[in-house]
């Protein structure tokens, strides 16, 4: 089987709404129903296809209380979603300090000649001219 | 989803009921696909747990997805009718449903064994609901039966699900009367 992404599985709303709900109090698949059954206008069936997705992403597991069975979230499931948004946001993040730079450095000196940006003074030249 | 498929099933809602429909035809033989309907160390691998008497008055439990009793995704019902490799007639209790009906037949054509599937007296919202399940569990069905890996429910199951919700082409209402093959 094709392992399915955490992030994929959360790509839908009502998925995505079980799994702060689960994550708030562990529930049963009928207590789950009920409560996004009046919001997503979804009955306990769906519900239950929805939660097999999630399990099989990983997401939720269930264990047994009495006659029903919990849903509880899987904290390394969430976590592997922080550590992909921690990454992209690592990504980017010099990026976007070099946008603030860039913003500071103003219009008039954002366009230097092709050889300023070859030479490593090029930086330098252009705040001495700005 | 603008256009039908030949894997796609019917979903047809009348005003005494609805019912899904499928026709999906499978490279082998009616004897090996029943077989691979009817035995459950083959079922598991495509459909799920199931276990019962498969006989005319037998009882069934098919789990779905995790594989105890006290799952949330678990079929029970009677046996109506099992004529192998032909017909197979259930009744099917899902929790939070009410009860409906499930027949399936399998017989011979050029191209292989062709199975149809009739899940009826369903509501609506039930009907819709298992056009987009029953489509992932065929598929899976189809997997098996070519020897390919079978893809999960997680994989298939936004993309088959979408071809039965709102006026997906997949979508028919009929008016006056049960919807056909309810009885």
């Amino acid at each position: 089987m094709v392992d399915v992404h955490p992030l994929d599985a959360l790509g839908e709303p009502v998925r995505r709404r079980l799994v702060e709900l689960i994550g708030a109090a562990e529930r049963p698949a009928g207590e789950l129903a009920t409560a996004v059954g009046a919001e997503f206008g979804i009955s306990q069936p769906a519900v239950s296809r929805h939660l097999r997705v999630l399990r099989e992403a990983g997401l939720v597991v269930s264990r047994p209380r009495g006659t029903v069975r919990l849903y509880t979230v899987r904290p390394d499931a969430l976590d592997e979603v922080g550590r992909w948004t921690a990454s992209v946001v690592r990504a980017w993040s010099p990026r976007l300090d070099a946008l603030g730079t860039e913003v500071a450095r103003g219009r008039r000196a954002t366009a230097p000649a092709a050889d300023d940006v070859a030479s490593g003074t090029a930086s330098a030249t252009h705040e001495e001219d700005a | 989803m603008s256009t039908r498929t030949p894997d796609d099933g019917t979903v047809t809602l009348g005003e005494h009921g609805a019912e899904v429909a499928f026709r999906r035809v499978y490279p082998t033989t009616p004897d090996d696909l029943w077989d691979a309907m009817t035995t459950p160390a083959r079922a598991r691998r495509w459909l799920g747990a199931l276990q019962g008497d498969l006989r005319v008055g037998g009882t069934y439990e098919l789990r779905m997805g995790e594989d105890r009793a006290d799952a949330d995704d678990v079929a029970r019902g009677q046996v109506l009718g099992c004529d192998p490799p032909r017909t197979l007639e259930l009744t099917w209790q899902f929790p939070g449903e009410q009860p409906s009906h499930v027949r399936v037949t399998v017989a011979q054509d050029a191209d292989g064994a062709v199975l149809t599937l009739v899940h009826a007296r369903l509501v609506e919202r039930a009907a819709r609901g298992y056009g987009g399940g029953w489509h992932v569990v065929l598929d899976q069905l189809a997997d098996h039966c070519a020897a390919r890996p079978v893809r999960s429910w997680a994989e298939l199951f936004d993309e088959r699900a979408a071809r039965y919700a709102g006026d997906a082409p997949n979508v028919t209402r009929t008016t006056g009367g049960a919807a056909p093959g309810a009885s």
